[in-house]
C-alpha cells in the first residue's frame, strides 16, 4: 500500500502538468471548505435577513462547480498523458480547412444578432454557418486520410 | 550537449506561410494570431481612450452638457465594457499566444485553430460591442449591467442586445485562447524545460490561464441569463435571479482582474531580470505564489457585493486581505531583483519599475476597500474607480508597455525608437497620476461614480479639473507611442536575434522569429534553468577563463556547438555593461550585432 502512495506520489508531483493542476484544485477546494464553514458558522446570527440561498449556498454551489471543474480538467489533463502520450486525439489536419473557423465564428456571431434583432429566423439561419464550418472541418481530415 | 531538433521541421508550404491579408487572417501560426488579437485590442484602446477623454471634458467643469446624461452612460458603458472584454483581457492571453510556444520551445501552439477561432470570437464580440454603442439607444447599464436594469423592460432596443452578444463572444473567444496557451505550457514543451525551468512569464500565463478556465465559465452563464431575461423579462425579475446573476458575474469579474494583472507581472519580471543582467531572484517561491495568488484571486469576489447585504463579509474579507502574502512574495522578488542588478535604463525597463511602484498603490487602496467597514463608505464612489485605474491602467498597462517596448524587436525585427519612448513614458507616468489621484481623494469626500454632472459647491470642481487635464497628458501619451510605432516601422532600425541581451529560449531565434519558431539555422539550445541563454554565456566564459588560465580544465559540457549555431544570439557579456545606450538616447545602435570588446570569444 505504501509503495502505491509513495508511486503515486512520485507521478502526481507539483512540477508535473496534472500536479499543478491538483494542487490548484485542492487550494481551492480548501477555500470552498472554509465558506462553508464560516457561512454555517455565521448561520444563526448573520443571516436572518438574508436569503440563505443565494447568500450561502448559491456561493458554495458556483465555487464548489468550479473547483470541481478544475479537478476535471486535471483529470483529463492526466488521463491524455497516459493513454495518449503523442496527442494523437489533437492531432491537426493539415489540410487546414480554410475558412472553418471564421465560418464558425460567423455563425456564433448570426445566433447571437437573432437575440438583439427579435427574429427567432435569424438563429436558426445560424445553423448553415455551423454546418458548413462542420463540413470544411471533416474535408480537411478526409484530405489527411488520402495523403 | 546541445538539444538539437533530431529532424528538420517540415518546410512545405502551407497556408499562412505567405504575407497577404487573406493569409494572415486564416492563419494557424501563433504569432500571425498574437500579433492580429493585439493589433485588434490596440485599435479598441483608442476607440474606448478617446470615450474616456469624452468623459473626462463632461467633468472638468461642474454642469458641462457635452454629454447628455443618457450618452454619458452609454458611453462610461462602452468605455468600461470594451475596455475590460476587448483590450486588456484578451491581450493578456495573446501575449501568451504569441510567446509562450517561444518560450518552451514548442513550434507551434497547441489547438492552433481553437486559438484562431478564439481571435475571430474576440473580433466579433468587440464588433457587435461598438454596434450596440453606436445604436440608438446604446447599452447604458454600465459593464455590469445588473437586473433588471439590463432587461427588456428598463433596456429596451437592440443595443443592450448588442451588449450581451459582444460580452459573449468575446469572453468565449479569450476563454478557447486561454485553453490553448496552458495546454501549450504543460504538453508542448521542449525537451529540458521542466516546468521548473520556464520562465516567469510562463508561470504567470499559468495562473492567468487557471484563473480563466475555471471563471470564465461563469460569465458565460451570467450572459446567458442576461439574454434569457432580454427575453422574457418577467420570468427573471425574482431575487434569486438578480442576486444569482450579480453572483455568477463578479465571480467572473473579480478573477477577470487576475487575468489582467498576471501576464503584466510576468512581462515587467522578464524585462528586469534582463535589463539587471541577473537572475529572477526566488523563482520557485515565486512559482508558488503565482499559483497561491491565483486559488487567492478565485475566493475573493464576494467583497463586491459587501454593500448588498446578502454577503458572507467576513470571508471575503479574509481572502481579500489574505491576498497579500502572495502579493509579497512577488514584490521581494521585485525588489531582490533590482538590489543584485547593474541596470539599464531602457524605456522598457523604466515601465517595469513603474508597473510594480505604481500597482502597489492599487493594491495597497485594494485593502482598504477589503474591509467592509470601509467600503460601506466608499462604496460606488471615486475612490474605487481610482483603485481600479490604478490596479488596470496604472498598474498592468504599464506591465503590457514593458513587454511591448522589451518584444517589439523580437516580433517585428525592428527596434522601437528609445528617444520617443522616453518621452511616451514621462507623458504617462505624469498623465496617469495626474488623472487618478485626485479620483481618491474625491470618493473619500464622497463623489459618486457614473453620474454625469455635480453641482457648482460640491467641492469637487478643482479636483475633477485636475483629473482631466492629466487625461489630456494621457491622450497626448498615446498619441506619442502610436507615432513611435508608425517611426520605428518606417525607419527599421535593425534588431538581432536577441535584441537586447534576453535569458528566455525567444530569443535565441531569430527577428521576427520562422514560421516553427526554431529550425536547423536557430536550433534550441540546451535548456538547464529558466534562463538558458544566460546559463550558455555563463558556460562560455567560464570555458574562456580556464582556456586563459591554461589548466585545461574543462567547464561543462556544451559550449562550442550552441555558441557557433546560437552566434549572436548570446546574452550580454556583463549585463548592462554590455548595451551601453546609444547616442542621443536612442536604441543601443546594432546591440548583438557588432561585437563589443567585451563580449566574450565566439567560438567559431
Amino acid at each position: 500500500m505504501l509503495k502505491r502512495l509513495n508511486a503515486m506520489r512520485k507521478r502526481v508531483h507539483i512540477t508535473t502538468p496534472a500536479g499543478i493542476l491538483v494542487f490548484w484544485g485542492v487550494t481551492n477546494a480548501l477555500a470552498v471548505v472554509l465558506l462553508a464553514g464560516i457561512f454555517l458558522a455565521d448561520f444563526t446570527p448573520d443571516f436572518q435577513d438574508k436569503d440563505p440561498f443565494v447568500s450561502g449556498y448559491l456561493i458554495i454551489i458556483i465555487y464548489g462547480s468550479a473547483a470541481v471543474f478544475v479537478f476535471l480538467v486535471s483529470l483529463i489533463v492526466w488521463l491524455i498523458r497516459h493513454r495518449d502520450p503523442y496527442l494523437r486525439g489533437l492531432r491537426e489536419p493539415p489540410g487546414m480547412a480554410v475558412g472553418a473557423t471564421v465560418t464558425f465564428a460567423i455563425g456564433a456571431l448570426v445566433f447571437w444578432l437573432g437575440l438583439a434583432f427579435g427574429g427567432r429566423w435569424m438563429s436558426v439561419l445560424a445553423a448553415v454557418p455551423f454546418v458548413v464550418a462542420g463540413a470544411l472541418e471533416l474535408f480537411a481530415f478526409f484530405q489527411k486520410a488520402r495523403a | 550537449m546541445t538539444t538539437r531538433i533530431s529532424r528538420p521541421l517540415p518546410q512545405r508550404q502551407v497556408p499562412g506561410d505567405r504575407a497577404g491579408l487573406g493569409e494572415w487572417l486564416l492563419s494557424t501560426d501563433h504569432k500571425r494570431i498574437g500579433l492580429m488579437t493585439m493589433t485588434v485590442s490596440l485599435v479598441l484602446l483608442y476607440f474606448n481612450g478617446s470615450l474616456a477623454l469624452t468623459i473626462r471634458a463632461q467633468l472638468a467643469q461642474p454642469g458641462q452638457s457635452i454629454l447628455s446624461p443618457q450618452m454619458y452612460n452609454q458611453f462610461f458603458t462602452e468605455h468600461g465594457s470594451g475596455m475590460i472584454f476587448t483590450v486588456i483581457t484578451p491581450i493578456s492571453v495573446a501575449l501568451g499566444v504569441y510567446l509562450i510556444p517561444l518560450m518552451v520551445g514548442a513550434p507551434r501552439i497547441a489547438a492552433p485553430r481553437i486559438t484562431l477561432l478564439g481571435f475571430w470570437f474576440i473580433a466579433f464580440g468587440a464588433l457587435c460591442l461598438i454596434w450596440g454603442f453606436l445604436t440608438p439607444g446604446g447599452a447604458d447599464a454600465g459593464w455590469w449591467s445588473y437586473l433588471p436594469l439590463s432587461n427588456s423592460i428598463y433596456s429596451g432596443g437592440p443595443g443592450e442586445d448588442l451588449w450581451i452578444a459582444g460580452v459573449f463572444l468575446s469572453t468565449a473567444g479569450t476563454l478557447m485562447q486561454g485553453w490553448t496557451v496552458l495546454w501549450t505550457i504543460l504538453r508542448l514543451r521542449a525537451p529540458g524545460m521542466t516546468l521548473m525551468h520556464i520562465p516567469v512569464f510562463a508561470w504567470t500565463q499559468i495562473a492567468n490561464c487557471l484563473l480563466v478556465i475555471a471563471a470564465f465559465p461563469a460569465q458565460l452563464a451570467a450572459m446567458a441569463i442576461l439574454a434569457l431575461a432580454r427575453v422574457d423579462p418577467q420570468a427573471f425579475h425574482s431575487n434569486f435571479w438578480v442576486f444569482g446573476y450579480q453572483q455568477l458575474f463578479w465571480f467572473y469579474g473579480h478573477p477577470v482582474v487576475y487575468v489582467m494583472f498576471f501576464p503584466f507581472v510576468g512581462c515587467a519580471a522578464e524585462c528586469l531580470q534582463v535589463f539587471s543582467g541577473v537572475r529572477w531572484f526566488g523563482y520557485s517561491a515565486t512559482a508558488i505564489a503565482l499559483l497561491v495568488f491565483s486559488t487567492g484571486s478565485m475566493a475573493v469576489w464576494g467583497h463586491h457585493l459587501f454593500a448588498s447585504g446578502q454577503q458572507v463579509n467576513d470571508y471575503f474579507s479574509l481572502t481579500s486581505i489574505g491576498l497579500l502574502v502572495p502579493a509579497g512574495i512577488e514584490y521581494f522578488g521585485f525588489l531582490a531583483t533590482m538590489v543584485q542588478g547593474r541596470h539599464r535604463y531602457t524605456t522598457a525597463m523604466l515601465f517595469a519599475i513603474t508597473f510594480f511602484l505604481q500597482f502597489l498603490i492599487g493594491g495597497l487602496t485594494g485593502i482598504l476597500v477589503a474591509s467592509p467597514a470601509i467600503d460601506y463608505h466608499l462604496n460606488n464612489s471615486y475612490f474605487i474607480l481610482g483603485h481600479f485605474h490604478y490596479t488596470i491602467f496604472a498598474g498592468s498597462f504599464f506591465g503590457f508597455m514593458a513587454g511591448f517596448y522589451f518584444w517589439f524587436p523580437k516580433a517585428t525585427g525592428f527596434y522601437l525608437s528609445e528617444a520617443i519612448g522616453k518621452v511616451h513614458f514621462v507623458l504617462m507616468v505624469i498623465g496617469t497620476n495626474v488623472t487618478f489621484i485626485p479620483f481618491f481623494i474625491l470618493g473619500y469626500i464622497g463623489m459618486p461614480r457614473q453620474i454625469a454632472s455635480y453641482p457648482a459647491g460640491a467641492g469637487f470642481t478643482t479636483l475633477n479639473l485636475i483629473s482631466s487635464i492629466g487625461a489630456g497628458f494621457l491622450g497626448l501619451a498615446f498619441l506619442v507611442f502610436a507615432y513611435n510605432v508608425y517611426i520605428s516601422l518606417r525607419r527599421k532600425a535593425p534588431a538581432a536575434a536577441n535584441a537586447w541581451g534576453g535569458f528566455t529560449l525567444e530569443w535565441a531565434t531569430s527577428s521576427p522569429p520562422p514560421r516553427f519558431n526554431f529550425n536547423l539555422q536557430y536550433p534550441i539550445p540546451k535548456i538547464t534553468s529558466f534562463a538558458p541563454l544566460l546559463d550558455l554565456w555563463e558556460r562560455q566564459r567560464d570555458r574562456a577563463k580556464a582556456a586563459s588560465l591554461g589548466d585545461g580544465r574543462t567547464l561543462g559540457e556544451g559550449g562550442e556547438g550552441e555558441a557557433a549555431a546560437l552566434g549572436e544570439q548570446l546574452p550580454p557579456p556583463d549585463g548592462p555593461a554590455a548595451h551601453p545606450p546609444g547616442r542621443g538616447g536612442e536604441h543601443p545602435p546594432g546591440v548583438g550585432q557588432e561585437q563589443s570588446p567585451r563580449t566574450p570569444p565566439r567560438q567559431e
